[in-house]
């Protein structure tokens, strides 16, 4: 290809991909400039400069107290992802056995289920399990991020030699301790970001969370979509840049482990 | 039209300079293939084997130098017009078409009706005696297999060169030595020009009209398998050709000191300029016996040496010996039932009029035997 | 010892049988999920039959005769297939940039295409209502150039619903399809280039098929993913925009009509359910690593 011709195929990518770039960081980036903006109808420009918005969300008890319940839930949430996903991708990933792959459906089908489904599901069923406020929707959402768990630990496991865990056996190591010893540190970079994945899924879930809290339990999801559907409030948007600059956080932290040679 | 009715294209390398990112990769090549030629291309990992058959069939583009293929410059034209084949280390069949697809591919970008089409498909097939095996996907067929299928849908289209980057290095030794034998046949009976990538000596050897040895980007040496194997013209070819042994000395006049003291001889008969060289023997052209000191009877000489360690294989046994002038080598003796030990005393039988005399710097000079 | 290993050794890929029941680690899960997940689906759905009592197949006959079922269901099709289609093009062109690109630029594009992903999505919805009011970045920038004199009517429309759901749904495209990429075999475009193919034609007969799995098995997921959609389309769609998944809402929330609900959650279920059986090799191949056997 002449040089012509390559430059003239790459200013033809670029003018297709930009579009779609901006499509991707705007949403994640409009919002900071609107949270810091005087006005109060969340209009472009932003006119001024204050911090007021960010002040009265870290202020108020309403936001404080559904931000606590939200990590509590999320955390119950992944510790009982990982308690119930662990052993399952370790089943799925260490050996072969009959209708595996069914299994494997069926545990990743929480995952597709439309949420409105599930919600209204566990809204009829979980007051009769006794399954009410912060555990019932700690167990909901261990169900729809118990998927990511299975299928981190599966993938990790997978890489996993199987006559690696027989080699320590023949190394004189009882069954617990090549867990502890081999299985369990092969498999932990699977296991956290599962574990990542699956606070990420609880801290963020609406739909269930609508149907399964009540106005004195709320979480900050819930609490948020109140206050959308209330109006324009900009403290959602100090709200938004606040979770933004944690997810960012912990993405590009994500991203610089994984990077590691293994 | 028959497969290989097209002539042959002679390939010419003239000052050919690559570099990835600043690394230069080829210093230079100068290379004239005939047309009809097989020509293999030996080297270590990396020296710029694969890197050559990209220029030549236009997946690189070189840094300098040209490239003439038939005569006609290459510079410039894309891979696929220059009509050569190419068959790749791993098959690199399209896993989505089954095996007449993938031998229609190049007929199909060259817009060949379908009835001729499937008559060429049926004919380039049954040459590598895979008929029957059209509708078979690539994951249906066994490594040799694939390997045929490559070599078909390289050939189907008449290409005047074929180029082959390790096609069996993915074989197990006994297909390989098969697949060998059939491509050699091939070759013989389509008469097209192939050049061929190897890092196998053996299979260079015994496939080879003439082979050329790569080192680090730059050709060391081109030559018929025998000039190569039997006289190497630097200690880098002697050493990948296979096992030898070598003694490292002085020349002067018409002397030769060994190097650590070990003792001297006379040259008989051999010119070898002054100043530091190596005397190399093949493995199989050293004789060994009890032991003695060092001992020039004739053309012939004696030294004493000590076994290292020695390895069973079939019907020889290698030794890996200690000179007493420091230098180690290895020799092969038929087995007689019995290795020596490690740490035994024995002697080695080095006959003159055999050995190749090398330089022992980076220079290479011609030597009269 | 040896022999132990030799012979694990000369089996190849094929895993050692260890005693002990292999699937005893799935025992928990499948407890706990029979319980919380498959009981309360159950539940709902046999609410379909069994609410008013004795309704039989009534629901399910209001579910295809009713018009506002209709127009919601009408509305859940048409959003779940325009949305498939923009993130299938989009996500393969955009994953095929990732592929081209540089190694740094190869990074960036990454980012950008992670950091959605990442994003709560409720935080995204609200930020395209921020981006596409009447006094967002888009009117502003139309009013600034003069393409237009009044602020043009964005949100609230069902092309807010399909852009931002395109942009919530497109790492479901993108990341499958770059995997498949980078498995791609660099040698099987030179083999094609060698055998005579033009680079266009070497793209369109090799590469796209070989690595079209990443694209089919994303675009079920997002088909699936966009049949159930609740929170993008009540965000940034009208009225007459909203899907399926907030008539079922609705009917449990306001009009308690459970026979109702169950009976369309059990459409929506099987219908999301058959695609994934359809695609599910696939589906398992791209995003669980599963070799098809
Ligand atoms: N695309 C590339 N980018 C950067 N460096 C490259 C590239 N291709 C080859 N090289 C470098 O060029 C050198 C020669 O590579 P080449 O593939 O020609 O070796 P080779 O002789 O074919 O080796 P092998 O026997 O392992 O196939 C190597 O050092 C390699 O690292
Ligand atoms: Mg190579």
């Amino acid at each position: 290809m002449s040089g012509r011709r390559r430059w003239l195929s790459r200013l033809l990518w670029a003018v297709l991909v930009a579009p779609v770039v901006v499509c991707l960081l705007a949403p994640s980036l409009v919002i900071i400039p609107m949270s810091f903006s005087r006005s109060p109808v969340l209009s472009f420009p932003p006119s001024g400069f204050t911090l007021d918005w960010y002040q009265r969300l870290f202020t108020s008890s309403e936001w404080i107290a559904s931000a606590r319940n939200s990590a509590t839930v999320a955390f119950a949430a992944t510790v009982l992802s990982l308690l119930l996903g662990v052993p399952a991708g370790l089943a799925l990933g260490l050996r072969d056995w009959r209708s595996k792959r069914l299994m494997m459906a069926f545990v990743i089908t929480p995952m597709v289920i439309p949420t409105v489904v599930l919600a209204i599901g566990m809204y009829a069923v979980y007051a009769r399990l006794g399954l009410v406020g912060m555990w019932g929707l700690a167990a909901a959402h261990a169900v729809i991020a118990v998927p990511f768990v299975v299928i981190t630990t599966m993938a990790a496991a997978r890489q996993l030699d199987p006559t690696l865990l027989l080699a320590a056996r023949s190394l004189g190591a009882l069954p617990w301790q090549v867990f502890l010893n081999v299985t369990l540190p092969s498999i932990a970079r699977g296991v956290l970001s599962g574990a990542v994945f699956a606070f990420v899924t609880s801290w963020d879930e609406v739909v269930i969370a609508l149907f399964l809290t009540d106005p004195t339990f709320k979480t900050l999801p819930v609490q948020m979509w109140n206050q959308l559907s209330q109006g324009v409030d900009p403290t959602v948007a100090a709200l938004a840049t606040t979770l933004l600059g944690l997810t960012t956080l912990l993405m590009v932290s994500v991203l610089a482990t994984s990077r590691r040679p293994r | 039209m028959t497969l290989g009715s097209t002539s042959p294209a002679g390939i010419h390398l003239q000052g050919v300079r690559k570099s990835y990112r600043g690394q230069p990769v080829l210093h230079g090549l100068d290379l004239t293939v005939a047309a009809g030629e097989f020509v293999s291309m030996l080297g270590p990992s990396g020296s710029g084997k694969t890197t050559t058959l990209k220029v030549i069939a236009g997946f690189e583009q070189a840094d300098a130098g040209t490239v003439t293929l038939d005569g006609r410059d290459m510079d410039g034209i894309p891979p696929e017009r220059r009509n050569i084949g190419v068959v790749f280390q791993n098959y690199s069949l399209f896993p989505h078409m089954s095996v007449a697809a993938n031998v229609g591919f190049p007929l199909r970008m060259r817009k060949v009706g379908k009835q001729q089409r499937q008559e060429q498909i049926r004919r380039a097939l049954s040459l590598v005696e895979l008929g029957g095996y059209e509708d078979r996907m690539p994951r249906e067929l066994s490594g040799g297999q694939q390997q045929r299928v490559a070599i078909a849908r390289a050939l189907v289209f008449e290409p005047q060169v074929l180029l082959m980057d390790e096609p069996l290095g993915a074989l197990d030794r006994r297909l390989r030595a098969v697949m060998q034998l059939e491509i050699k046949e091939l070759h013989e009976r389509l008469g097209l020009t192939v050049v061929y990538v190897t890092h196998d000596q053996e299979e260079a050897l015994a496939m080879s009209d003439r082979i050329v040895v790569f080192n680090a980007g730059r050709i060391e040496q081109v030559g018929t398998p025998r000039e190569i194997f039997r006289n190497p013209a630097t200690v880098f070819v002697a050493d990948f050709m296979g096992d030898s042994l070598s003694l490292s000395g002085n020349v002067t006049a018409n002397q030769v000191q060994l190097a650590g003291g070990a003792g001297e001889f006379a040259l008989h008969g051999m010119v070898v300029p002054e100043g530091a060289a190596r005397f190399l023997w093949r493995s199989d052209a050293v004789r060994v016996a009890e032991p003695a000191v060092l001992d020039q009877n004739g053309p012939t000489l004696r030294l004493p040496a000590t076994v290292i360690t020695s390895a069973y294989g079939g019907d020889a046994l290698r030794l890996r010996v200690r000179l007493a002038s420091g230098d180690v080598g290895i020799v092969t003796v038929r087995d007689s039932g019995q290795a020596p030990p490690a740490g035994s005393a024995i002697s080695v039988l080095l006959d003159l009029s055999t050995a190749v005399a090398l330089p022992d710097g980076a220079d290479r000079y011609e030597v009269a035997s | 010892m040896n022999t132990v290993l030799g012979s694990l050794q000369g089996g190849g890929s094929r895993k050692p049988r260890l005693p002990r029941p292999a699937a005893l680690g799935m025992w928990p899960v499948l407890a706990v999920l029979l319980v919380i997940f498959v009981w309360p689906t159950v539940v709902i759905i046999s609410r379909s039959v069994t609410d008013p009592p004795g309704a039989g197949l009534s629901n399910f006959h209001r579910v295809l005769t009713d018009p506002t079922v209709l127009r919601f269901g009408w509305n859940t099709v048409r959003t779940a297939l325009i949305v498939t289609a923009a993130t299938a093009v989009i996500g393969y062109g955009y994953a095929y940039a990732i592929y081209r690109a540089g190694p740094a630029l190869r990074v960036l594009l990454l980012f950008c295409a992670l950091l959605p992903f990442w994003t709560s999505l409720l935080v995204r919805s609200f930020a395209w209502t921020v981006i596409l009011r009447d006094t967002g970045i888009v009117n502003w920038l139309l009013l600034r150039v003069d393409v237009v004199d009044h602020p043009v009517g964005l949100l609230r429309t069902p092309f807010a619903v399909t852009l931002g759901m395109t942009q919530i749904l497109l790492p479901f495209v993108i990341l499958p399809c770059y995997t498949a990429m980078m498995r791609f075999d660099r040698d099987l475009h030179l083999a094609a280039r060698s055998l005579g193919a033009r680079p266009s034609a070497a793209f369109w007969l090799v590469f796209f098929p070989v690595t079209r799995v990443g694209l089919v098995a994303g675009s079920i997921l997002v088909l699936v993913l966009s049949l159930g959609y609740y929170i993008t389309p009540v965000l940034l769609g009208g009225p007459g925009d909203q899907p399926i998944a907030v008539l079922i809402a609705s009917q449990v929330t306001t009009q308690l009509d459970w026979g109702l609900a169950g009976s369309m959650a059990a459409v929506v279920t099987a219908v999301v359910l058959a695609l994934l059986a359809l695609g599910w090799r696939l589906v398992a191949r791209a995003f669980l690593g599963e070799e098809v056997r």
